[in-house]
């Protein structure tokens, strides 16, 4: 069964975030810029999964527009960790739940761990609502000290 | 009867259960040789669970005894519950001993609820099915702790009891709510993050017809939307 935490509990209030002078989008580039981080949305009335281009690369699949195909996502999950993935995705979607699940998806030649925190929202136009999630490799490899040119 | 016998007897009753109404009364006969009042099969609960009402699978507990655990979120409550999140060996409670154990007076809501039902113990198995779910199986009632040859021996009836409990829903699963190959069809293309529109285009159908083949997989798979849908249906292989 998967563990409950409350992952939104150091979320960065909107007056720290004033005080420290960030933006939005420059929080989400700082926080994404230590391992690879793919960001998701689940529609729950349609059953789609729309996708970042980091999701992709974490599951090793070419970047497609339009909803994520997620026998192929699935096919890349460890065997044994997939059953309690389905079921927290059946719970999270029946229950309008969020969760965290940490899986093991599949690379070249053996696995690698990876993370997905989600929240459930409303949507107005629908009765089922949506899920959105972030996913991230617990592993990246580790790089001592890197430069960038902003 | 000597112990191995009587575990004998109980264990092939429970495994001969061909319907629900047969397994539980075989628990009925378990609980009863054990001396407790109640029997219950029920998921696992996640700490996020506030009510145990929608875990419980089949028990002989009181409706009323159910709603009014709820009404309290009592589950929160539960020792023996809390114990069993880190440990997968049987958990007791008695509501002396959670005084005992966490110095705390149970709520006046536990302990109104437990005199007026006569319960005042139970005990707490959890078992992990074939399918990797983890299901618990308790016994409650007023009698004295179990010893740990009846522990044993209740552990193993457990064991058999969620094992025959996984065999008839998969012959449930496999007898009533098994997909068409029309619906299946659809449901693995909605996986594979087609919209209704699309799968009518490929199939040459109407999303009119997509989303009655749709509707009606939702309901033989006992979901609420296509997500859940689709997740069961890869949980249970239905579609790869």
């Amino acid at each position: 069964m998967p563990s409950h935490l409350d992952p939104f509990a150091a979320a960065l209030h909107e007056e720290e975030r004033k005080r420290l002078g960030l933006s939005e989008t420059e929080i989400v580039e700082l926080a994404t810029a230590f391992r690879r981080f793919g960001f998701w949305r689940l529609d729950l009335g349609s059953g789609l999964f729309f996708a970042s281009r980091e999701i992709f690369k974490i599951f090793d699949m070419p970047f497609t527009e339009g909803p994520m195909n997620l026998i192929e996502v699935t096919s890349k999950i460890h065997p044994e960790d997939l059953a309690i993935l389905m079921e927290t995705f059946e719970r999270s979607s029946s229950q309008r739940l969020g969760y965290h699940n940490t899986y093991r998806v599949r690379q070249e030649t053996d696995y690698k761990l990876v993370r997905s925190v989600a929240k459930y929202r409303d949507k107005p136009e629908s009765d089922a609502g949506e899920i959105v999630g972030i996913t991230y490799e617990c592993l990246d490899s580790w790089q001592p000290v890197t430069f960038s040119d902003d | 009867m000597i112990s191995v016998e009587r575990q004998l007897l109980l264990s092939a009753e429970l495994s001969s259960a061909e319907s629900r109404v047969a397994f539980m009364n075989a628990m009925s006969r378990v609980r009863m040789a054990f001396g407790f009042s109640h029997a219950t099969v029920m998921k696992m609960p996640v700490p996020a669970d506030i009510l145990i009402a929608p875990l419980i699978l089949e028990t002989t507990l009181p409706q009323q005894f159910v709603q009014e655990y709820d009404r309290h979120h009592l589950l929160r409550e539960c020792t023996a519950v809390a114990r069993l999140k880190t440990s997968l060996m049987p958990q007791s409670w008695s509501v002396t001993e959670a005084l005992e154990r966490t110095n705390r007076q149970p709520s006046a809501a536990m302990l109104s609820l437990s005199s007026r039902y006569d319960l005042s113990m139970g005990i707490l198995f959890s078992v992990i099915g074939l399918d990797g779910q983890r299901l618990v199986t308790r016994y409650d009632g007023t009698r004295l702790r179990p010893s740990q040859s009846e522990i044993n021996e209740l552990g193993m009836l457990s064991v058999q009891a969620v094992e025959s409990y996984n065999e008839l829903r998969r012959r449930e699963n496999a007898k009533g709510q098994i997909l068409s190959e029309r619906e299946l069809e659809v449901v693995r293309w909605t996986a594979q993050g087609k919209t209704s529109v699309e799968i009518g285009q490929i199939l040459s159908l109407s999303d009119h017809t997509v989303n009655a083949y749709l509707n009606n997989a939702i309901k033989k798979l006992d979901c609420v939307n296509r997500t859940q849908l689709v997740a069961k249906a890869i949980r249970l292989k239905l579609i790869t």
